[in-house]
């Protein structure tokens, strides 16, 4: 039996069906809440109200408008510019991962990559799993 | 083989589905996208979203299935509605209740059957979300809750409208 702890996760992701398909399973399975951020801007935001247990984070592919808003807001997590804990579990989902990006990542102190297209369930277990680090 | 029986509230239970006049209407994406999830999520080669109507089961979304209706009697949709859990068939070739069923003995081939009851906030089951393969499966716990999760999504858009 997991532990509930009161600190949600957060969850970005923005294929509708994929973040309530996970969110609602890891919820109700015992992982916690779940806080479901449907762009980087709103995660952002919930990251500067609240304090996340955990973070995974779809990151758009390469030169996609959003990436470098997602970027920023690893670092600002690690620069302890947020309500987060800065050594915070950051996990992150892409379609593609190369070198460089792998790299920078890395440089974030991010747990893990999971590329897409992957089934909900491995980001539930992913979600599971960084519940059970806290 | 067993047909599929009627349920204790079988007349509120009709009149529930048919309230939703979702019955022979065109698709809509609003399933259909949870129905093609489903499919992938569980890389099974048919999903359906399966209504259970007096004597046939219809259904309003499907992958992999080319017929639009089969008759209530032999459909395993029938059985699942009659618990609140899911119905899971691991091996239909070996179950008392399917092995001579004709969806079974042939097309489309039955062999898999997972079936999550749609149920309504008034309580009745109206048909289910259903996964079907052709060669034996089995799933896990984590399997059901993410079946229960689509069920739960699908079921929601029948009050969105």
């Amino acid at each position: 039996m997991l532990m509930m702890t009161h600190q949600p996760i957060l969850l970005l992701e923005p294929n509708p069906l994929l973040r309530q398909t996970v969110g609602l399973t890891a919820s109700s399975i015992g992982a916690g809440p779940v806080f479901q951020a449907l762009n980087v801007r709103m995660a952002r935001q919930e990251t500067e109200r609240q304090e996340f247990a955990s973070a995974m984070l779809a990151l758009p592919e390469p030169g996609a408008e959003d990436e470098d808003e997602v970027m920023q807001l690893i670092a600002a997590i690690r620069d302890g510019m947020t309500c987060c804990a800065a050594g915070m579990p950051v996990y992150v989902s892409t379609i593609s991962c190369d070198r460089d990006r792998v790299q920078r990542l890395q440089q974030l102190q991010v747990e893990r990559i999971l590329i897409k297209p992957f089934r909900a369930r491995v980001l539930i277990e992913a979600l599971l799993a960084s519940r059970d680090r806290v | 083989m067993t047909p599929a029986p009627f349920t204790e509230n079988e007349a509120k239970r009709l009149e529930a589905l048919h309230k939703l006049l979702l019955l022979d209407t065109p698709p809509e994406e609003r399933f259909d996208r949870i129905v093609r999830f489903a499919a992938e999520e569980f890389d099974v080669p048919i999903a359906l979203l399966s209504l259970v109507d007096r004597d046939r089961q219809w259904f309003k979304s499907r992958v992999g299935l080319e017929a639009c209706a089969t008759d209530r009697s032999v459909s395993f949709c029938g059985h699942a509605i009659l618990q609140a859990a899911p119905l899971v068939v691991e091996d239909a070739a070996c179950d008392e209740r399917f092995h001579d069923n004709p969806l079974v003995t042939g097309p489309p081939h039955i062999r898999f059957y997972a079936g999550a009851p749609l149920e309504l906030p008034c309580g009745e089951r109206i048909g289910t979300l259903c996964l079907i393969d052709h060669k034996p499966r089995k799933l896990d716990s984590l399997d059901l809750d993410i079946l229960r999760t689509l069920r739960d999504l699908a079921v929601a858009e029948f009050g969105a409208r």
